[in-house]
């Protein structure tokens, strides 16, 4: 059996881990194709299982208004095909399509003169009408092609469910199969990098907006999450959570998906990960075979330019809706690449992270929260966002647990952090690591982040030698310097009978 | 008026086009089976080569395989304490002492000195009751074995309980339930489960139901009687010495009561509760459940109880449901079915959706049809291929990694189920024909048996859904067994 990974030289001082664990070595292959796909292979013969992950460099971080949720949008049209996947002839697909984005485009004009307030009397009507005809075209359309064909063909082979994900800087395609379907693999990935042929766009809209439903607007926390990001940021894309507003779903285009698709999945703008049971050189045979051939583009605005100017004083907001209140704290903070964004993991795993955390004991512990979370989120390529979000304890006011919350950002301030808690958090950030480096899809994700933002996939190592150099201090002078009354933004959800109280 | 007309055109067109499809095969399609055709180099791993089964002197049963790539020791397992054994004891005792270990600590270390061993070093502990089985599962750097091993043997062999504990731990179940019901499909999943198995846990599991009853005594009573050892089976796996570890296990419970059978679990009583049942929330999307418990508990067709959930509902996007409902009509992000063969007690084939408030009715329609086409044989030769060739060939899968190999192995015997349930899995599958399965839905999916539970802006659309059986209204916070009134029949 390998042994993959090599710790060293433990401390005999201490039996923390995190003294040697700067060590970890992970035998890997990587190189960069003539295309600009960058690879990363590690081999693993546990179990006849191969994990893929294909991260394109892409998420709502690079989105603009009028097309929020793009990005995940272009993930789910991802999944409907190329021009030999999914149809019996493309061909034959193509004036219908042409024939719904016309229709569409009809809709877009006639929602337009509405808000310019000249729509003729029966504009719902015309609406629905044309939106009507789409679906009967989508009908026909379906009559060539072959439904979930790429889901059906990859299932009956032994593949797991083809997963995607989109989140603020990124979009992953991941999947795990019997390792004698990698060539399969290569094919059917390679295809949809080239030509997907975004069918269905109209169906998978709706698709979407049901998602939104499900994961938005009936979740009284993402309800308060979706305004608080509104209100925490003014110019950057970081403003609008990853599904998107709904007026801007309603309203994409396939052309938008086309254009976006071709601005921002080329090859130079994707890393590829495998884990498990493969010989590193027949994989790369296979990959050069087929994705090699995929033509490299200008990624023409590769990241947003548009800067979150500095915040001037704290912003508040309160919502009403029908749930238990609860309260948003957010504090703006430095990008992932900033040497400092290791000690906002650290007072993360400090606050909340176990039974040992300061929020159990102060909050959960004592009744004051019924729930209580802190997060550094996704927003990892810009300065981000620590929040803690809290659930108030039955019969409990939300100023004093707006309180409560606050006292501890300020014992950070004011109160140097104990050596015990530091090692703890140290440790358990490291065992996080660790799992994270045991199982296959996790280890994938990992590496395709450090390749992404320090163009190394073994820059977790950077990470864990930044934890194990961080200290009191460090704690000390970052909580002073991000966690002041003016970078905060503070919001509210009461129930409607309870809004009088908060006024 | 023209629009009326216009839908009932598309919903025609909808459904017609679902046919043709399904009896073709893409260009693209044919090249993934044909590069896929290599054979798989693998064999079912075999106990005392690859993995070692052993049974300690206290009666514990431990499944090991080292696995030296990542410096961590792996710790899964199961006791025969789940929810379905607390048969004379009060509702809810099972999850309130699986959740008590998680928070007392044992009578040599207590929780705050357990939690921070644990982070210091880089390990973590869960321990969930499910409604069969406690599920442990815990990890620590592998030089500290011994540590985790304490920590374990510790919690599950003396705890200490303490009515402090007992009280935060039971106020913490109903404001982690209050919380969830926050979630209009949880709250739909729970009172169907109400319905569907009464006052069985099977039915109040998801739920704060009854704790109110629970007591420390009972915990006590509850934990001397359903822990002990031979209750307890554990998979091992990671960067370990086993003999250490099985020898540290040992000490820990040397002089401990000699092992005792596991009282047998009580079974939910066969039942229907055919009707609509509905909770309104002012909310713009309905959850939606619906299903029915098994006809029997013995499943000597379970590989085709298996083909038929793959291909309803439970093989995701390959599946009918997704195909139809999720992708060919736009009609919901996510849409499934349940039919868990992995339980002690009789299984129940569930079908789960979300839709907006107005495509309701047309859902409920679309999985219906479904199966139908299933139970009246209306499946074709390709799609019915293309289901055998993925359970077939997806088998694999369920060895991803060192821990689930060994964790197949347990539940073998956990649900009494012999080596060959796995050997021949694959021959069975493969031996299933369209007959067969048609014979399996009708016996399994039989909707007018069914209960359906919508939770959603229901007011809006009940005229639609009286077709789907007689009406019944639930209230959110009375348990869904004892609905609050019967208006008159629907139907």
């Amino acid at each position: 059996m390998r042994r993959l990974l090599l710790f060293a030289g433990l401390v005999a001082a201490s039996l923390a881990l995190t003294a040697a664990a700067d060590l970890i070595h992970i035998p890997m292959k990587t190189f960069t194709l003539e295309n600009g796909l960058e690879v990363v292979l590690v081999p693993r013969h546990e179990t006849p299982i191969v994990h893929s992950l294909i991260r394109y460099k892409v998420g709502s971080g690079n989105e603009t208004n009028g097309i929020t949720g793009i990005s995940h949008v272009l993930e789910h049209m991802m999944f409907k095909g190329t021009k030999e996947i999914q149809t019996l002839n493309y061909e034959l697909e193509l004036p219908l399509m042409e024939k719904q984005d016309e229709l569409f485009q009809e809709v877009l004009q006639l929602r337009r003169l509405k808000v310019l307030g000249r729509a003729p009397s029966d504009v719902d009507d015309r609406i629905e009408v044309l939106l009507l005809k789409i679906k009967g075209l989508s009908a026909s359309q379906k009559l060539v092609t072959i439904q979930n064909d790429l889901d059906v063909a990859t299932f009956q082979v032994g593949f797991a469910r083809l997963g995607a994900d989109t989140s603020f800087d990124r979009t992953h395609y991941m999947e795990y199969f019997p390792s004698n379907c990698l060539e399969a693999w290569a094919y059917f990935e390679s295809a949809r990098m080239r030509e997907p042929f975004f069918r269905e766009f109209h169906s998978e809209r709706d698709v979407v907006l049901e998602e939104r439903r499900q994961t938005t607007e009936t979740q009284p926390e993402a309800v308060l999450f979706e305004n608080f990001l509104a209100a925490a940021y003014m110019a950057h894309p970081y403003q609008w959570d990853v599904i998107g507003w709904r007026a801007d779903l309603e309203n994409l285009t396939r052309q938008d998906i086309v254009d976006y698709h071709r601005l921002y999945y080329a090859p130079n703008n994707a890393i590829l990960v495998l884990v498990g049971d493969f010989e590193p050189d027949h994989a790369e045979n296979l990959i050069r075979k087929y994705f090699g051939k995929i033509s490299r583009q200008d990624i023409a605005k590769p990241v947003t330019l548009t800067a979150e100017p500095a915040q001037l004083g704290e912003r508040r907001l309160t919502i009403l809706q029908d749930a238990a209140p609860r309260l948003v704290v957010g504090f703006h903070r430095c990008a992932v690449t900033h040497p400092d964004y290791p000690v906002f993991e650290m007072m993360d795993t400090l606050l909340s992270q176990g039974r040992t955390s300061v929020f159990y004991k102060e909050l959960i512990r004592t009744g004051l929260a019924a729930d209580v979370r802190t997060g550094v989120w996704e927003m990892k390529r810009h300065p981000g966002l620590f929040t803690v979000t809290a659930v108030a304890g039955d019969g409990v006011a939300l100023q004093r647990l707006e309180t409560a919350v606050l006292d501890q950002f300020n014992r950070f301030k004011d109160q140097p952090v104990s050596r015990r808690e530091l090692e703890e958090a140290r440790s358990f950030l490291t065992g996080r690591l660790l799992r994270q480096l045991r199982d296959g899809e996790a280890l994938a994700a990992v590496l395709a982040e450090g390749q992404d933002f320090f163009n190394d996939p073994s820059a977790f190592n950077l990470y864990l030698s930044r934890l194990q150099s961080i200290d009191a201090g460090d704690i000390q002078r970052v909580a002073r310097e991000w966690f002041t009354p003016g970078n905060r933004t503070v919001a509210w959800s009461v129930p409607p009978a309870d809004e009088r109280s908060t006024k | 008026m023209i629009a009326r007309l216009l839908i009932s055109v598309v919903a025609g067109l909808t459904l017609a086009a679902a046919t043709p499809a399904d009896e073709t095969v893409s260009r693209g399609s044919r090249t993934i089976s044909r590069l896929a055709a290599v054979p798989l180099d693998w064999k079912l791993p075999m106990e005392g080569k690859d993995f070692q089964v052993v049974r300690s002197k206290a009666g514990v049963t431990f499944y090991c395989r080292s696995d030296r790539s990542i410096p961590l020791l792996s710790v899964r397992g199961v006791v025969r304490a789940g929810a379905v054994y607390e048969t004379g004891y009060p509702a809810q005792v099972a999850r309130v002492t699986a959740r008590m270990l998680r928070e007392c600590g044992s009578e040599g270390m207590t929780v705050e000195k357990l939690d921070s061993l644990l982070n210091y070093y880089a390990g973590n502990l869960d321990i969930d009751c499910g409604p069969d089985l406690v599920t442990v599962q815990a990890t620590i750097h592998s030089d500290q074995a011994d540590t985790l091993v304490e920590i374990l043997a510790g919690l599950l062999a003396r705890p200490a309980f303490t009515q402090e504990r007992f009280d935060y731990v039971v106020q913490r179940i109903r404001t982690e339930e209050d919380t969830a019901a926050e979630d209009p499909f949880y709250l739909c999943g729970r009172k169907f489960q109400q319905l569907l198995y009464a006052t069985h846990p099977y039915g109040y599991l998801h739920s704060a139901d009854g704790i109110e009853k629970v007591t420390l005594a009972e915990v006590q009573r509850y934990f001397s009687d359903h822990y002990g050892p031979a209750s307890l089976a554990l998979v091992v796996s990671g960067d370990f010495d086993a003999s250490r570890v099985l020898k540290k296990w040992e000490e820990f419970y040397a002089g401990h009561p000699p092992a005792r059978e596991t009282p047998p679990p009580t079974m939910p009583e066969p039942q229907d509760r055919p009707g609509m049942f509905l909770l309104q929330k002012n909310i713009n999307q309905c959850s939606i459940y619906f299903g029915c418990q098994s006809v029997a508990r013995d499943l000597s067709d379970i590989h085709r109880i298996h083909l038929l959930n793959h291909m309803v509902g439970g093989s995701s996007f390959a599946s009918r449901f997704t195909q139809q409902v999720r992708d060919r009509e736009g009609l919901a992000y996510r849409v499934d079915s349940i039919f868990d063969t992995d339980v002690l007690g009789r299984p129940a084939f569930i079908a789960r959706c979300r839709t907006k408030t107005d495509t309701t009715v047309r859902a409920l329609d679309a999985m219906l049809w479904i199966i139908g086409l299933f139970r009246d044989g209306k499946i074709g030769e390709t799609e019915f291929d293309a289901g055998v060739s993925g359970l077939k060939n997806g088998f694999v899968k369920r060895f991803a990694t060192v821990e689930d190999v060994l964790a197949n192995f347990l539940m073998l015997t956990i649900l009494n189920r012999p080596r060959s349930y796995l050997e021949e899995y694959q021959a069975h599958a493969g031996a299933i024909t369209r007959v067969q399965l048609q014979e399996t839905a009708r016996r399994y999916l039989n909707p007018e048996r069914m209960t359906f539970v919508v939770v959603g802006n229901v007011r809006e659309i009940e005229a639609g859904l009286k077709k789907f059986g007689t009406i019944y209204r639930l209230n959110e916070a009375a348990p869904a067994s004892r609905p609050e009134r019967q208006p008159p029949p629907g139907r």
